[in-house]
């Protein structure tokens, strides 16, 4: 797969990721936190305790109650944004290549974090994380992280769950969480551990539209572009039209799923741009910085 | 619905074959997809449009086959048969007279019209109600009017010529009866119409179906007369060509002992005569031609006419009375021996035995008549000599105008078991028994030991059992070609078989032992016989003009609707095919 992306990265640049609160950082970074700390968001008064700077007294509550108070503001920190990618055979597919899309997805939502000083670790795998990207922050990581893109490969037989448990094992807690997949294989588990290990979990499902509106009928016999394995169907109208509600009701399932865990999800088709798409849906995740 | 060319349903192994190319592996090209996952799921779905898809694919099979079902009944070329005007309730005449054993291309007269009519049966509506009769010297109601078609056809299947001449009037005086019994019902005669004129035609509506043609050839047998070592045949041709045929005349054993040919003109008729042929109790004449039509009147039984004067063997100390009595009887040959002189041999040389005070170790295999038997005796039971005050006859055939009012008997032995004749005050005094399948009459007393010999029942009863002994008294067996076996206790056992026939068996031509309480006799039992000619005829005379009849019923081929289905199922087949696709 030849990369590099052509993506219009600088509409993107005046966007953060929404969070819900409760993130952990390591780093001051532009996310307001529910902690005391030196951004200028106040938080709270409490009275003034020798040692404290004396600069953070409120002077103009002494005047009226004659008492010293001292201001607290809320602490700034960034958040880790971990990208996951499926990497299996599965997502190597479609005249709009899903892998290539969802790396281009990847990467826009790595660059929408870098430029929030938010730390962004990508890893792609097929049923362990194969690729790693460790947490890199700062707008200078960019080409790093377009550089760990352009060398993901996609193949050999997929497994989202084992992927999303091998993943669980490198985060920690209350950090976000994106996953990428076409999720045709086993992917509750995988899921609910991201949710254990209390991630604010993004989910992406790819699916192409070759996929949702197979262009041939007759006999044939599919055969499995992971695995191999074949099955012989007469298709016809009325088996397609089943085919097209089996795939919907694995859409619903997934969407529901994530809906009753309180997970953002969101159908993608890989013949949109990473970047439009983006902005179709920056209202539900993104919020200006 | 009847088939003409049946065999073409072999063609309905074409049907397996579908199926078998059905379930065979498709050929199929190879699709890859990202992830069969979906598509395996297909198989738990259970959503309207997969239904729809399986229940169009196992309707393409049905259509298949249901066209292939239909091509192989059309080739079979069905015909359906249709009489027209006919209402939903009729009465079939089938004439069984031997008219209709004629056989035609294809069948025995009886048998087309069967045929015909076994196709209105089948073709009818389910609530439509046939009538059967069989039209022979008696009109015979088959089947009343019925619905099921089963019944029917199993009362046709039992219609077969048993008469020489239809009685045409009887029966459509019949036909009639059950048409009005109705409220009207359609009188349908099938039948060759070999009859002269009749009376009138019925009040209901009448439609006759003639059967076969106007060319018969026909030698027939008119008559067989076995005398002695004679056999005459008389040979008839009652059909419309000339005729040549051999006459084969065979024994009892089955063995020819005879043959000629005979080639005669239509309507003349030559006696053959054999002379010093092998004796025989009966002799069977057979007719061979290839070109004779009808088999029915080609053989003919005759039973041996014997006149020659019976042997009788008095075997007696000296019984003056018997002795007279016996002279009664000019075709009896009467020897006398005392019973010291009596050696088995002699068994073989007499035809009947009379016995006084005698018994031998072993009874002739003869009839037998015995008085005053010995006691004890190895062959029947008896009891010791007792005096006799009181005498009664009993109701027997043997005793027939035997009047023993007057007859007093002083001494005698009682008999045990038989058919009882003679009854006393001290038990039965004579009885008739079976021994060696010949009868053995029994009287316990001695001629002499009353006044029997007296009486005018002495010789009465010395003829009504002499009469029995020879045969002569046996009045004739009313058994007729075709007459179901009668049952009870009378049986029937065609000549060399062990088993009686069962009954209600339509008799057939041969030479049968009739069983009955009153003897045995044999009888021969032969097809009607009848000179006149068997050339069909298209119509019937009445006193009020003809009436014209159909060739037959009107059979309606389904060969172009059943093409036009099939057309029509192929283009519903070709749509359910492109339905999805």
């Amino acid at each position: 797969m030849a990369l590099p992306f052509d993506l219009d990265l600088k509409r993107l640049d005046r966007l953060i990721l929404r969070h819900k609160g409760g993130l952990t950082g390591s780093n001051a970074g532009k996310r307001l936190t529910n902690k005391y700390g030196s951004s200028l968001e106040f938080a709270d008064y409490r009275p003034y305790l020798p040692g404290d700077d004396i600069r953070r007294i409120d002077w103009s509550l002494y005047g009226r109650s004659r008492r010293l108070y001292t201001r607290l503001n809320r602490g700034e920190l960034d958040a880790t944004v971990n990208i996951a990618v499926d990497g299996s055979a599965s997502m190597d597919w479609g005249e709009h290549n899903k892998g290539y899309r969802s790396l281009g997805l990847a990467l826009a939502l790595g660059y929408i974090s870098l430029r929030a000083y938010d730390r962004v670790a990508v890893a792609v795998g097929t049923k362990a994380v194969d690729s790693f990207l460790p947490p890199v922050h700062g707008r200078g990581a960019v080409p790093r992280l377009i550089s760990f893109l352009e060398k993901q490969r996609f193949g050999h037989e997929g497994d989202l769950n084992a992927l999303l448990l091998s993943l669980g094992r490198l985060l920690r807690p209350l950090q976000f969480t994106v996953v990428i997949s076409d999720f045709l294989s086993p992917w509750q588990r995988g899921l609910e551990k991201l949710l254990a290990a209390r991630q604010q979990v993004l989910v992406f499902h790819v699916i192409s539209p070759d996929e949702l509106e197979p262009g041939w009928l007759g006999s044939v016999t599919l055969v499995d572009s992971e695995t191999g394995a074949k099955k012989d169907i007469d298709l016809d109208q009325f088996t397609l039209a089943a085919y097209r509600e089996s795939v919907n009701r694995h859409a619903a399932e997934i969407k529901g799923f994530c809906l009753s865990r309180g997970i953002a999800c969101f159908q993608y088709n890989p013949a949109d741009n990473p970047v439009d798409f983006l902005g179709k849906i920056a209202p539900a995740i993104l919020k200006p910085v | 619905m009847t088939l003409l060319t049946p065999l073409a349903l072999l063609a309905g192994l074409a049907i397996p074959a579908i199926i078998l190319l059905y379930m065979l592996k498709k050929r199929t090209r190879p699709q890859t997809v990202s992830s069969i996952m979906l598509w395996l799921r297909l198989e738990r779905l259970n959503i309207p449009a997969l239904r729809l898809s399986r229940l169009l694919r196992s309707l393409l099979l049905a259509l298949q086959i249901l066209v292939a079902l239909v091509l192989v009944l059309a080739l079979a070329r069905p015909v359906v048969t249709v009489i027209g005007g006919v209402s939903r309730t009729s009465v079939i005449i089938i004439d069984t007279s031997m008219s209709m054993a004629v056989a035609e291309k294809g069948g025995t007269r009886l048998e087309l019209a069967k045929d015909q009519v076994r196709a209105m049966i089948r073709g009818k509506a389910p609530g439509d109600r046939l009538a059967l009769i069989a039209m022979g010297e008696e009109a015979v109601v088959v089947s009343g009017f019925n619905v099921n078609a089963a019944t029917l056809l199993q009362a046709l299947d039992r219609i077969q010529v048993d008469s020489a001449r239809a009685n045409l009037d009887a029966a459509l005086a019949l036909a009639e009866n059950m048409a009005k019994a109705e409220g009207g019902a359609h009188v349908i005669l099938f039948s060759a119409g070999c009859f002269s004129s009749f009376a009138r035609l019925p009040e209901a509506d009448f439609s006759f179906v003639a059967v076969g043609g106007a060319e018969v050839g026909n030698l027939l047998l008119e008559d067989v007369v076995a005398d002695g070592e004679q056999v005459y045949v008389s040979v008839y041709n009652n059909g419309t060509r000339p005729l040549a045929a051999q006459v084969e005349v065979r024994d009892a054993a089955g063995v020819p002992v005879g043959r000629r040919g005979v080639e005669l003109p239509p309507g003349e008729r030559k006696v053959l005569v054999w002379r010093n042929l092998p004796q025989s109790s009966w002799y069977k004449a057979v007719l061979i031609s290839a070109d004779d039509q009808v088999a029915l009147d080609n053989e003919f039984y005759a039973l041996t006419r014997s006149d020659r004067p019976r042997r009788l063997l008095l075997v007696s100390a000296g019984n003056l009375f018997l002795e007279r009595g016996l002279l009664l009887f000019p075709r009896l040959t009467v020897s006398r021996v005392a019973p010291e002189a009596y050696t088995p041999e002699m068994a073989e040389l007499y035809d009947v035995f009379v016995l006084d005070g005698f018994l031998p170790g072993e009874l002739p295999a003869a009839p037998v008549l015995v008085f005053d038997p010995p006691h004890p005796n190895p062959h029947f039971g008896t009891g010791p000599p007792v005096q006799i005050s009181a005498l009664r006859p009993l109701p027997h055939p043997l005793m027939t105008y035997a009047d023993f009012s007057e007859v007093s008997i002083g001494f005698g032995k009682t008999v045990v078991g038989g058919s009882g004749l003679l009854e006393s005050d001290r038990g039965l005094l004579a009885s008739e028994y079976q021994q060696q399948g010949c009868p053995l009459v029994v009287f316990g007393f001695a001629v002499q030991a009353g006044d029997l010999p007296l009486r005018p029942a002495f010789p009465i009863l010395l003829r009504n059992i002499l009469e029995r002994f020879t045969g002569h008294s046996q009045p004739p067996v009313p058994l007729k070609f075709g007459q179901a076996v009668p049952g009870g206790d009378v049986s029937l056992l065609p000549a060399g078989a062990s088993e009686p026939l069962t009954a209600g068996t339509r008799l057939r031509a041969g030479v049968y032992v009739y069983r009955s309480p009153e003897g045995e006799q044999t009888v021969a039992v032969n097809a009607p016989v009848v000179t006149d000619s068997l050339a069909a005829r298209r119509e019937l005379e009445t006193a009020a003009g003809s009436v014209a009849g159909t060739l037959s019923v009107a059979k309606t081929p389904l060969l172009w609707p059943l093409l036009l289905v099939a057309l029509v199922l192929v283009a519903l087949e070709w749509g359910v095919d492109n339905y999805g696709s």
